[in-house]
């Protein structure tokens, strides 16, 4: 201890009394035998194999490859709808052939009179150029016949 | 047979015929003043026994990279305050819990004779260490009971002298504060006792 920490020391020994006169002895109680036995102990842990690190890799990549799935997956479901390239009027008769079985709107129109039809108004919906294309394609639409009408 | 030094230690535990020998040799000697240390931080046996675990087993894992030129008991030293202060966090997070809920936990183990074998006076000293934030626990117990240099102290916790001898002198007072507070109450509930 050089001589400024002996001041220093003095110094602090006057501020706490009670501290400095108490005997430093060690009031914690260890079990018997317990300093011959602990080296054992811990060799053995130490002797212990450790785990491979392809093992700890292949860990992590359980952790990890789940997760970045669930990462894609909410990527791919947030993403918004792809840009329409085309928009294509669809009349009334174009909705209802395309109307899904499962609702079946042309058996429940034809069971009611014509006049208790609902109103149909032209809906548009965005269709891209490829889908447009499926559309004609897919329902033998002449294109000529279809511009000249409109 | 004399101690073996640390240098012959280490240069023993580098020879793979002689690793676990060097190894069982090195835990002898430095289990005592680490376990002390520990103790006085965590206060529990069991935790005790298990920080002072991984300190030796960071060592196995370790002592081959280390430098011959620093102190191997500093160096141990060192693992076991980081390991005293990560157990003592980590209790901290188990618990969701504050600093003081952790100290009445401390203060509890403390307080089961079984574990504890001072006077009254002693006990009042270890409950007032025990009030002590855990970095500032560790700087008063290496200070006070280990009587570490500050030097080898600012090895051990990678803060600056300057900074230890100030948080050592603010833990003496309020060390003292405590102890003169509590023996004051002891006497005035003597005569009514």
């Amino acid at each position: 201890m050089n001589q400024k920490e002996h001041i220093e020391d003095s110094a602090l020994r006057k501020d706490a009394p009670v501290l400095f006169g108490l005997s430093k002895q060690d009031p914690f109680r260890v079990e018997d035998g317990f300093f011959e036995r602990f080296p054992h102990e811990v060799q053995a842990l130490a002797s212990k194999p450790g785990k491979s690190p392809l093992f700890l890799w292949l860990k992590r990549a359980a952790v990890a490859l789940p997760a970045m799935a669930l990462v894609l997956f909410a990527v791919h479901a947030l993403r918004g709808p792809e840009v329409p390239l085309a928009s294509v009027p669809v009349t009334e008769e174009a909705l209802l052939s395309t109307t899904s079985d499962q609702f079946d709107t042309q058996s429940i129109l034809a069971g009611l009179p014509e006049e208790e039809w609902p109103a149909f108004d032209s809906v548009t919906v965005q269709l891209t150029a490829n889908e447009a294309l499926a559309y004609v394609d897919q329902h033998d639409i002449d294109l000529t016949e279809y511009l000249y009408q409109q | 047979m004399d101690e073996p030094t640390d240098q012959e230690l280490i240069a023993l535990f580098r020879k793979e015929e002689s690793r676990h020998y060097a190894f069982n040799l090195l835990v002898r000697k430095h289990q005592r003043r680490l376990y002390t240390f520990i103790r006085r931080m965590v206060t529990d046996p069991d935790e005790t026994k298990d920080v002072l675990q991984n300190v030796f087993l960071k060592a196995w894992t370790g002592l081959d990279k280390f430098r011959e030129d620093a102190q191997l008991f500093s160096w141990l030293y060192r693992i076991a305050h980081n390991e005293s202060i990560s157990h003592l966090k980590r209790m901290r997070r188990g618990l969701f819990t504050s600093d003081a809920t952790v100290t009445e936990r401390l203060v509890g183990t403390l307080d089961s004779s079984e574990h504890f074998s001072g006077d009254m006076i002693q006990r009042k000293l270890q409950r007032a260490v025990m009030t002590l934030p855990p970095k500032q626990r560790a700087v008063f117990n290496m200070k006070y009971f280990d009587e570490l240099k500050y030097e080898e102290m600012s090895r051990v916790t990678g803060t600056s002298v300057g900074a230890l001898k100030s948080s050592y002198h603010i833990a003496v007072k309020k060390i003292e504060a405590e102890l003169t507070l509590g023996l004051s109450r002891s006497d005035q509930t003597k005569p009514g006792e």
